[in-house]
């Protein structure tokens, strides 16, 4: 059966290499491409945020309550990494 | 008010000698000694054990007894909810009840399966009689001595034993505890008269000329291990608090004392598995002492009774809202405190009724989950609790904390931790994503501190396998049934799994002898420093929900608004 | 040849002999020095290494994001909100240093320490001996185990090593601070064993090098002190568990905190929960717990023992049997001729003649003492003592003498040996024998007979004299649970009548090496922690069983090697004192554990009440604090603040008792536990009433 590469068929080249750009980058310096997709991982929280408080706040400070979750999120799971593993702390 | 003091003290009297005998009992059982039901029991254990297949000489690890009790609840967990869905085709439905919907199914077959019984529904007017005694009923025995059954499977790692066989556990849980107490129980009960039938409901004519329909069924057997083994779902939508299910003081005694026999016999269980009658005492008289201070604090709130209400009077009167009559502010505020402390869940009245007072005692007990605590784990929870205190204060005297010998190191620690953390997990998570969204999901009925109190107090019911509802809250939507799913298994399973291999990793290890270095865990310094430690990580976690639930709610009342 | 890696050269005469016991380490600079460094480990991958810290470092960044922007998550009530929040951002910035500055301090004065032993150690040019005989200078770092190397007099030894041939004196006083040289040669179990850093005054030795560079035990002690390659001790890592969960459970409580609180409109500002997130976890402890550590370690080292990790100081705390050798650890290691006890109708006067022809060979203190005392009672050499031979002692024959010109044997050595001497001779026992072996053993000194061929002239009476002291020593180890075990070569009569007077507990006479590993198998068994003391490569095997092998510096390599801690100034009763460091270190971890915890209850009290004023619990403000601002920052600087006040505490140790458990439990539930609930209480208060009266909030 012939496979059929999305990447190549469907969709435009450019993101193909963005993508590839991405991957060798995080190789070489992970951290910041890290930060580059949690904040687009915000791009989907920061509107549910903006929605469950109503008017209360503003974009932006949806933005960084999205960006606080996460953290708070990131840093349990760090907590519960160093419960699991000790030793390496 | 000196009778109903005398009520509470009457009940709590009668429960020293009782849980000290019982657990005696349930030491010989599960030590395998001889008992005067040997003769009846042990042919038909044997036939049971054959039929299923049960090598009952082999010993299981702390993996193969989890995954036999996950095993095994899984397949109990299906069958039940097949029941539910299918109950218009199964026999004994003789107002033909319709099945309910997935998500309340979903939620009442895994709140049985986990000995929780939370109820958001109305039995009477939901399950046929066939669902009310095979699935219901069959669940109120396996939940609760699958619950046994670790409890006893930790008592026996923790004093160096192998941890035995889930399966025969399991069934010695059911003929030589569960059982033989219920036929007793269930026939006092009868004779009380709570009714015991398969007719279906009366429909009379009142007084006034109304025609009324009187819901009834096998309500005595099934009332009795719902009581006993800490199970709680109740026959009428009311619960306990319906004259069917509890018609007089009496039976109230008889429930009451139920409720608690099995939780606080454990600790004399464990003593004599230990060989430590010593130490069972000061547990039995730490926990006791908890027990005794909530109660005084629940009772006097509700003797006290409303200060806005009493204002209004011009005396003080108790407070008797959501309270059945017939038991008063004593016998309710005394069944409060039992049933939230052993995770039985059964209510005789309106906990959303109870002053904040009340309402902080019942939560605190869910809170801390050893106020003698649920059906084998609540003891088990005792024993985290001590161990977490061996821990802290035995490096203090300067060695590797022991506990019977047994050193505490990091395996014992993290597995204790994970037991500690579930509860806060699966309370304050629910309850703040529940909060965030008070119109869409909560269903409040009673906005303000009150609400907090509410919605904390389901989710907290369901982390603790109690079961009893605060009411007053629109519970039968699909994210409740389903979000309390979720708190549900993580709050029964995953504290199961890591107690069973603590227990694993304890019976493994060589045992040190002890010296006068060594620090004695039955002294009264001791069970002292653990009560303190019991306290502080309790109130520690739950403090803030506390303080803007009942505590603001009890400052609100004080100053009159 | 250069090492490109070596530390600059120092002279190898460091400051010797200061340190001993009381180590005059270059403290000149430490607290400048920790004060940089504890800015440097703000660096994120040095703090997310301790988690209580790295989320107190995290909420730092934030409140200082807030300090810019008060209004970033949305808008919050109240005036000044900039510097309130600045002023949060500075408090916490300054705990984490704190607590860098704690770990800064323990690890300045354990380099201290190291630096002093490293001025031992230098790159010197060392003479390996080729296979073919001729000699090549090389660097002393590419010596490998099993080179073999020339020194002379005047240069310092490159390497550890064992003595293969020569005899030569070392000056050891750089690592044991002893002055006087010692005698070292090879195939002797106690001389044959060098340590590098050590110089030799006189003669030459060529010495077989026993451990690489790098893993000779100055620098593993240098490595320890350091804390550099300091991996954590199972009861650490066990409380680190514990200190993850706290700080888990109050991250869940503070997160969830909002939404549940917004919904009874009293909302909470984000820079408020981080201070209340930051108040709750263990910030005391989490703060402290590396330093004490390092400063265990670094207690251990000013005892001059070296200890091969953390582990062993740690399971040091724990030993409840203690398995000691008679001679050197519970008498002074030299036994005396006291008297001479004739029997079968000798006078005194033949017996001195014998004994001190049966000693003329005996170098061993016990000897010479026979030979002064003979002497003393006008016995003379009456024989060429070139033509006679000496007859060493061995484990064996349990004898020593002389055989004479004229072919006559005297022997002197243990009772029964000698009666089976004595027998084999065709001689009678006499009558008179067993009485007085019997009361030189009750007087709790070692008998030994004395014979010429097939007659036994009588018994010297060797007196043991026991360490002034020691069994006070015995009596706390008690009162702390170890049990103590007594080994010894003696009869059992002299044995029991030395533990008696010495208060050990149990005792092994006429014990033979295999009775060490077998007593430590058997205490192990019951699931006892043992320690034991050793020199002799017999030891070693012994040494390897024991949870806790202390070797003595003058001991073999083998049993150096096989030992997990080197007491430097080999001096067995020093494993008492290793037994107290154990506890100690436990003991101040437990404490501020509970210290920590404790502490929470006041803060909750100090800061939940004033939060939710709104939600009318005021009432619960029991310390009546001045406002929000006040109580949340004097929350939070006694927070900070109670770490360098505990400093000196987690560096010194929690001071030990030779009490039972249950005492020391009691003694300091009271001070750290029920301090700990009411000393927040009073701090806070008089934080905020200062802060109320400057009008900072």
């Amino acid at each position: 059966m012939k496979r059929i590469d999305l990447f190549d068929e469907f969709l435009p080249r450019d993101f193909k290499e963005g993508v590839e750009l991405l991957k060798a980058q995080w190789r070489r310096r992970p951290l910041p491409i890290q930060l580059f997709l949690l904040m687009c991982l915000n791009l989907i929280i920061a509107p549910a945020v903006y929605a469950a408080a109503g008017t209360e706040i503003d974009r932006r400070s949806a933005w960084a309550l999205g960006m606080l979750g996460l953290l708070t999120l990131g840093l349990s799971i760090y907590v519960f990494v160093v419960i699991f593993q000790p030793e390496h702390f | 008010m000196w009778q109903g003091f005398f009520q509470i003290t009457l009940t709590i009297l009668i429960l020293v000698p009782l849980v000290h005998f019982l657990g005696r009992y349930m030491a010989r059982v599960f030590l395998g000694d001889k008992t005067f039901l040997d003769p009846i029991m042990v042919p038909l254990e044997r036939t049971i054990y054959l039929l299923g297949d049960v090598r009952y000489k082999d010993d299981m690890t702390g993996w193969q007894y989890a995954r036999s009790v996950l095993l095994s609840n899984l397949v109990m967990g299906i069958l039940v909810y097949l029941i539910f869905v299918l109950q218009l085709i199964l026999p004994l439905n003789p107002t033909s009840l319709n099945p309910p919907s997935w998500d309340l199914a979903l939620h009442t077959a895994i709140s049985f399966v986990t000995n929780t019984n939370q109820q958001h529904y109305s039995g009477e007017t939901t399950f046929s009689y066939f669902t009310q005694i095979a699935a219901l009923g069959f669940l109120m025995f396996t939940s609760s001595a699958t619950g046994l059954a670790v409890g006893i499977a930790f008592i026996r790692g923790l004093t160096g034993k192998l941890l035995g066989n889930f399966y025969v556990d399991l069934t010695l849980s059911i003929t030589r505890i569960l059982l033989p107490l219920s036929i007793v129980g269930g026939l006092i009960l009868i004779f009380l008269g709570v009714p015991e039938t398969l007719a279906s409901p009366e429909t009379v004519t009142t007084l006034e000329g109304a025609k009324q329909v009187i819901a009834r069924g096998p309500v005595a057997h099934f009332e009795f291990i719902k009581q006993l083994g800490e199970n709680g779902g109740g026959f009428f939508g009311i619960n306990s608090a319906h004259p069917f299910e509890n018609p007089n003081s009496a039976s109230n005694l008889i429930e009451t004392l139920a409720m608690v026999c099995i939780p606080a016999a454990l600790i004399f269980t464990y003593a004599i598995f230990a060989n430590n009658l010593k130490q069972g005492w000061l547990l039995f008289g730490m926990v006791f002492i908890f027990y005794v201070v909530l109660i005084a604090i629940a009772a006097v709130g509700e003797f006290q009774g409303n200060p806005l209400v009493n204002n209004i009077l011009g005396e003080q009167q108790p407070n008797l809202e959501g309270k059945e009559v017939r038991f008063g502010w004593a016998q309710t505020a005394l069944w409060a405190i039992t049933t939230t402390g052993t995770m039985c869940g059964a209510v005789n009245g309106m906990h959303d009724s109870l002053m904040p007072p009340g309402g902080f005692s019942t939560l605190f007990n869910m809170f801390l989950q050893m106020v003698w605590g649920g059906q084998g784990t609540g003891t088990a929870y005792l024993f985290v609790y001590l161990i977490l205190s061996v821990f802290v204060t035995g490096l203090m005297v300067g060695r590797t904390p022991e506990f019977l010998g047994r050193k505490v190191e990091k395996r014992e620690i993290v597995l204790a931790s994970v037991i500690l953390l579930v509860h806060p997990i699966a309370v304050l998570i629910p309850s703040a994503i529940t909060l965030a969204f008070p119109e869409t999901l909560a269903g409040i009925s009673n906005p303000g501190f009150h609400g907090i109190s509410q919605v904390v107090y389901e989710y907290t019911s369901a982390a603790a396998n109690n079961g009893s509802g605060f009411e007053g809250l629109g519970d039968g939507t699909m994210w409740w049934n389903l979000s309390a799913c979720i708190s549900l298994l993580a709050g029964r399973y995953l504290p199961i799994i890591a107690l069973l291999l603590l227990a694993d990793s304890m019976a493994h290890k060589q045992p040190v002898p002890e010296t006068t270095g060594t620090l004695r865990t039955d002294t009264v310094l001791f069970t002292g420093v653990t009560a303190g430690i019991i306290l502080i990580l309790g109130a520690l976690t739950f403090f803030p929900v506390l303080a803007l639930g009942p505590i603001a709610e009890a400052f609100q009342f004080a100053t009159g608004h | 040849m250069t090492n490109p890696t070596s530390k600059p050269r120092r002279t190898p005469q460091g400051r010797r002999d200061s340190r001993r016991h009381t180590p005059k380490v270059d403290t000149k600079g430490l607290y400048q020095r920790a004060v940089r460094e504890s800015f440097v480990k703000l660096d994120p991958r040095v703090q997310v290494k301790n988690p209580v810290m790295f989320i107190v470092w995290v909420g730092t960044i934030i409140t200082a994001l807030l300090a810019i922007d008060p209004y970033l998550f949305g808008a919050v009530p109240g005036e000044n909100l900039r510097l309130f929040n600045a002023l949060i951002a500075v408090i916490l910035f300054f705990t984490v240093v704190f607590a860098n500055f704690a770990e800064a301090v323990a690890q300045g004065r354990g380099k201290a320490q190291a630096d002093a032993l490293r001025s031992t150690k230098s790159d010197t040019i060392a003479k390996k001996l080729l296979p073919d005989g001729s000699i090549q200078e090389v660097s002393s770092t590419t010596l490998r185990r099993g080179d073999q190397i020339k020194v002379v007099a005047g240069d310092v030894i490159p390497a550890d090593g064992e003595v293969i041939a020569g005899v030569a004196s070392v000056d050891e006083s750089a690592i044991t601070g002893e002055s006087a040289p010692v005698l070292k040669e090879p195939g002797s179990d106690i001389a044959s064993s060098v340590t590098g850093g050590t110089k030799i005054i006189s003669d030459e030795l060529t010495i077989r090098v026993t451990a690489d560079p790098g893993k000779g035990f100055i620098d593993r002690m240098i490595a320890l002190v350091e804390g550099a390659e300091r991996s954590k001790t199972p009861n650490e890592i066990a409380l680190t568990v514990l200190l993850a969960v706290l700080t888990q459970v109050f991250l869940i409580v503070v997160a969830t905190l909002p939404t549940i609180a917004s919904y009874v409109n009293s909302s909470v500002s984000v820079a408020i929960l981080i201070a209340l997130l930051v108040a709750l976890i263990p910030t005391t402890i989490g703060g402290l717990l590396s330093a004490i550590g390092i400063a265990g370690m670094d207690r251990v080292a000013q005892f001059n023992v070296v200890a091969t990790s953390g582990r062993a100081v740690e399971a040091c705390g724990d030993i409840s049997t203690l398995v000691l050798d008679k001679t050197g650890t519970i008498t002074l290691g030299n036994r005396l001729a006291e008297e001479f006890i004739p029997v079968n109708n000798h006078s005194i006067e033949e017996v001195a003649q014998v004994a001190l022809a049966a000693s003329v060979f005996d170098e061993t203190p016990e000897g010479k003492s026979i030979v002064r005392l003979a002497e003393k009672l006008g016995a003379t050499v009456d024989f060429d003592r070139s033509k006679a031979e000496g007859i060493e002692f061995s484990a064996k024959t349990r004898m020593s003498g002389t055989n004479l010109p004229d072919g006559g044997e005297v022997r002197k050595g243990a009772v029964d040996s000698v009666k089976g001497f004595v027998r084999s001779r065709g001689g009678q026992l006499a009558p008179d024998l067993d009485q007085a072996y019997e009361r030189v053993s009750r007087l709790g000194g070692t008998p030994l007979a004395v014979c010429q061929d097939n007659d036994i002239y009588g018994i010297i009476y060797l007196k043991d004299i026991i360490k002034p002291g020691i069994r006070d020593r015995f009596d706390q180890l008690r009162r702390m649970g170890v049990r103590t075990v007594m080994l010894t070569g003696d009869n059992r009569i002299t044995a029991s009548v030395i533990a008696q007077e010495a208060g050990v507990d149990d005792f092994i006479a006429e014990a033979t090496p295999e009775d060490k590993i077998a007593v430590i198998q058997r205490e192990q068994a019951e699931g006892k922690l043992v320690a034991m003391t050793g020199d002799g490569t017999n030891d070693a095997p012994a040494l390897a069983q024991a949870n806790v092998g202390v070797a003595m510096n003058s001991g073999t390599q083998a049993a150096k090697e096989a030992a997990n801690m080197v007491d430097l100034d080999s001096d067995p009763t020093k494993l008492i004192d290793l037994v107290t460091i154990g506890k100690q270190l436990l003991i101040t971890r437990g404490a501020l554990t509970t210290f920590s915890v404790a502490n929470d209850i006041a803060k909750y009290f100090a800061i939940i009440p004033v939060i939710f004023a709104s939600a009318g619990i005021q009432s619960l403000n029991i310390m009546g604090l001045a406002s929000t601002k006040s109580a949340v920052l004097s929350a939070l600087i006694y927070n900070a603040l109670i770490i360098p006040a505990l400093i000196p505490l987690a560096l010194t140790g929690v001071k030990f008792r030779p009490l039972t458990a249950n005492q020391l439990l009691q003694r300091n539930i009271l001070i750290y536990g029920l301090g700990g609930v009411i000393a927040p209480f009073i701090a806070i208060k008089v934080i905020d009433v200062l802060i109320a009266s400057v009008g900072l909030a």
